[in-house]
Order: C-alpha cells, then sequence, then structure tokens
C-alpha cells in the first residue's frame, strides 16, 4: 500500500517553508532599515589620524586665541585689530568643531602622543630624535614659549603689533604642516574638508601678515 | 462495473496528490483489487498558518521602514542641484583689496573684496550696502538676500526680512539696479527668483547658511558690530572700478 499522501504533500511543504524562510530574511531586512543598523561607519581610533588632528590642532589653535586676544587692548591699530578679531573668531569655533568630533567619538580632548598621528614625511623638517618628550602639552612647531607669550603682554602700540605678527605668522607656518597632512590622511571627509580649509586660508593669511609686518617695518621668525 | 469507475472518481477528487501513477497501475492489472483506502490529504495548517503570520509580518516591518525612510527625506533639499535655476561659479577665497571692485556678477558672489566684511548675524539693511564689502560675508559662510526696491512691495520686503532677521549667517539688502525682483546669493552660488514667496528662496537659505564645504572659511565670524554702526554703501564708491578676475567656470542648474 503505497501511502496516498507523503509524495503529494511535500511540494506544498516545501513552497511553505521557502515562504516562511523569505519572509523572515524580508522581516529582518525591514528591521534593519528601520532600526538605522549598519548605517555609519565606526568612529575613529584614540591613535586615527583624525583623533590626533583633533586634538593637537585644536590646542594649537587656542594659543592662536589667546594670543590674538591680546590684541584690543594693547593695539591701536585699525588693521592688527581687524585680523585679530578675526583670528579669534575663526579658531575659537574650528577648535570647538574638533573638540565636538572628539565627544562624539568617546574620545578624550586631551592626552596622547602630540603629533604621533603624522606621517613619516610629515614630520620632514622638524627634529624628531629620540629622547624628544613628545607628550601631551608639547609645543608643537610654531607655539609661542611661556617667555615670549610673556614678552608680548608687556608691549604695546606699534611695538607689540610687530611682535604680534612676527610670532602669528610663525604660529601659522607650524600648524600648515598638521593641516596638510591630516588633509592628505584623515579618514572622515568633514576632518580632511576642514583641514584642507584651514591649510588654504592659513597661507593665504601668512602672505596678508608678511605684507603687514614689512609695512611696519618688521622681518619674520625664522620659520618653524 | 461500478467498481471500475471509482477508482477514476477517486483519482479527480484527490487533494493535490500524484496517484495517477497508482491509478493507472491499479487499472491495468488491478480490476479485482478493491480499491485502497483513501483518506482525505491533510493541509499542513501548522506551516500555512506560519507562513501566512511571517509574510505579515514582513509586509508590515517593510512597510513602516519605507514609511520612516520617505519621511526623513521628505522636502529635504540635499544639495545645491536640486534648486532649479541656481547658478554655480567657481572662486578662490582669501584675495582682500580696499579698492572698489568690477564683479562680473550682480549680484557679486565671489572674489576679490573689502577686509571688513558686512555684518551678518541676521542683518536687515535699508540702504544699499557696499558690494564689496558684502562679498567678504560671503566667504565668511552667509547667505546674503537682495531686492529691486523699485520691483517689490513693502510685504514682499517683510516676507523677505522674517526669512532673516535674527538669523545668524544671513543679511538682507536693497541692491539698486538689480536685474531680477529678487536674488539670493552664498559663496559662488546664486539664485534670481521673481517672488518673495517662492519657496526656493527659503531652500537656498536653508541649505547655504554657514554651508561648510562651500565656503573658504569656515568658523569665521559674521559679527561686525563697526560695519554695522555705519555702513559703506554702495553709493559711496566713485565710478571706474578696477576689474576682478572671472570666474574659472560658470554652470546652471536646468529645472528638474
Amino acid at each position: 500500500m503505497t501511502s496516498p499522501t507523503a509524495s503529494g504533500r511535500r511540494p506544498l511543504r516545501t513552497a511553505l517553508l521557502a515562504v516562511i524562510a523569505v519572509g523572515l530574511v524580508l522581516l529582518g531586512g525591514g528591521l534593519a532599515v528601520a532600526l538605522g543598523i549598519g548605517r555609519g561607519a565606526a568612529p575613529p581610533a584614540a591613535d586615527s589620524v583624525d583623533a590626533g588632528f583633533a586634538r593637537d590642532m585644536s590646542r594649537h589653535h587656542l594659543q592662536g586665541v589667546e594670543m590674538a586676544n591680546l590684541v584690543a587692548e594693547r593695539s591701536e591699530d585699525p588693521e592688527v585689530e581687524s585680523l585679530a578679531f578675526d583670528i579669534s573668531a575663526t579658531q575659537t569655533n574650528q577648535a570647538g568643531r574638533m573638540q565636538g568630533w572628539l565627544v562624539l567619538w568617546d574620545l578624550p580632548l586631551t592626552g596622547g602622543d602630540t603629533m604621533a598621528w603624522m606621517s613619516e614625511d610629515g614630520h620632514s623638517g622638524h627634529d624628531m630624535s629620540a629622547g624628544m618628550d613628545m607628550g601631551a602639552g608639547t609645543l608643537m612647531p610654531g607655539m609661542a614659549t611661556k617667555e615670549e607669550l610673556a614678552e608680548l603682554r608687556s608691549l604695546s602700540g606699534t611695538a607689540f603689533d610687530v611682535e604680534f605678527l612676527r610670532l602669528m605668522i610663525r604660529h601659522h607656518q607650524g600648524g600648515f604642516d598638521m593641516a596638510r597632512d591630516a588633509a592628505a590622511n584623515a579618514e572622515v571627509a568633514a576632518v580632511r574638508d576642514l583641514a584642507r580649509s584651514i591649510e588654504q586660508a592659513q597661507s593665504l593669511e601668512t602672505r596678508t601678515m608678511t605684507d603687514m609686518l614689512t609695512a611696519r617695518g618688521g622681518t619674520p621668525l625664522p620659520s618653524p | 462495473m461500478a467498481n471500475d469507475r471509482t477508482p477514476d472518481k477517486r483519482r479527480a477528487t484527490g487533494g493535490g496528490s500524484s496517484r495517477s501513477g497508482a491509478g493507472a497501475g491499479r487499472g491495468k492489472g488491478g480490476r479485482t483489487r478493491p480499491p485502497t483506502q483513501v483518506v482525505t490529504q491533510q493541509r499542513p495548517w501548522g506551516l500555512i498558518a506560519a507562513a501566512l503570520a511571517v509574510v505579515v509580518f514582513a509586509a508590515a516591518v517593510i512597510g513602516y521602514a519605507v514609511v520612516q525612510v520617505q519621511r526623513s527625506n521628505a522636502g529635504k533639499v540635499g544639495s545645491i542641484d536640486e534648486i532649479a535655476g541656481a547658478q554655480t561659479f567657481d572662486y578662490e577665497g582669501g584675495n582682500h583689496d580696499d579698492n572698489p571692485i568690477e564683479y562680473p556678477e550682480s549680484p557679486p558672489v565671489g572674489g576679490s573684496h573689502a577686509n571688513m566684511w558686512a555684518d551678518c548675524t541676521g542683518t536687515v539693511y535699508d540702504v544699499d550696502i557696499r558690494h564689496e564689502n558684502a562679498v567678504h560675508s560671503l566667504e565668511h559662510g552667509a547667505v546674503w538676500i537682495t531686492y529691486n526696491p523699485d520691483e517689490v512691495t513693502d510685504a514682499d520686503v517683510e516676507t523677505l526680512a522674517g526669512l532673516v532677521d535674527g538669523e545668524s549667517g544671513r543679511m538682507l539688502s536693497p541692491y539698486e539696479g538689480q536685474d531680477s525682483p529678487i536674488s539670493v546669493q552664498s559663496w559662488g552660488e546664486q539664485l534670481k527668483v521673481d517672488s518673495a514667496d517662492d519657496e526656493r528662496i527659503k531652500q537656498f537659505a536653508d541649505l547655504m547658511t554657514y554651508k561648510s564645504d562651500d565656503f573658504p572659511e569656515p568658523g569665521a565670524t559674521c559679527e561686525r558690530p563697526d560695519f554695522l554702526a555705519d555702513p559703506p554703501l554702495e553709493s559711496d564708491d566713485p565710478a571706474a572700478p578696477a576689474q576682478t578676475p572671472a570666474p574659472a567656470d560658470a554652470s546652471e542648474t536646468t529645472a528638474p
């Protein structure tokens, strides 16, 4: 006696199992879209170019802001005052932007080896020999020393303007290599874009400041 | 011959099972054999119910996901290409020049500009401010809306002011002799429209105000209190200004 139903039921069972399997896959896919899973890449790591640039450049910027904020009380020159206002506002905003990224990436705003994120050729021109402690808080190229800042604060009038321009030109030149490295090597597009605009805007500003310095009888400091 | 007929009948009513083989076998040599017991085929109800349930859930979740995605994208203008009539020009930033400058576009959208930027902290000007200062504001990410004072009504100006007043990164000013009633500018972008109610004005402004990769100086400030206190006017400049280099290229988006 043949079993009448076994061979008969198989196609229907198979079809139903197939429908269930496909249905579950579609269900899973639909849930993923609804929950936004997989949208957005993982954040950069603490030792990435992106994080290193955000930490170091924001610290570099904040010293620039500190110097620019001295101008209002010590200078009488509208052109220098206007320049300083521009630098102060722009670099404060950009430092905030970079710190915001670090917060979103769940990374500390400080710490880490200064400039360790830069590529081999990014270091060219600077003496990065062993024994140089590049821990957090190390002065980056172009940054003013405590003594230089104290000297700047003690001046006023044209003498102040000249010293301010000399320090700020060197400051911009120092930041340039970091910006160029990040513009080429950062993973996140927004980081590369900001680095590129810093690279471009600051090199143009350096040219303007050099003209202003010459017009006031000064000469630039040796580049960092 | 009733016995002969029943196997055929059974064959016709059997539920989805292939019994022709068995039937044929029986037909040929099994005339005298009694027909085997026919059990009505059991439908796999459990499996059918499960399949139906999964399909219904999948359809519901997918439907929800689609609606969610559509709703989040609705009305969102993602790029300047989506605004019909917007023109793009390629300008480099950074060139400061306090002389009067002749711009290829009217109103200008980029190029050399004055050292002092026009205050653009949501500022509504009632004078034709000096264009060279306004271009510097564009470099700082501002959206500048201009109107031809002879071609718009006071109500139109009110409407435009509503988009600008108090909105950091925007400014509004009259532009004498403008070739369209209203024009909206950001660095390297321009849209000319006829009506203050054109929805593209708000779309342009919302998209382009401080739009990060589209102007040379992200983070720069729109504050300029000394400009606000005593704005230089376009009419202050003498005739025959210096030439500014034309943009590298210009392109226009066509209507979608």
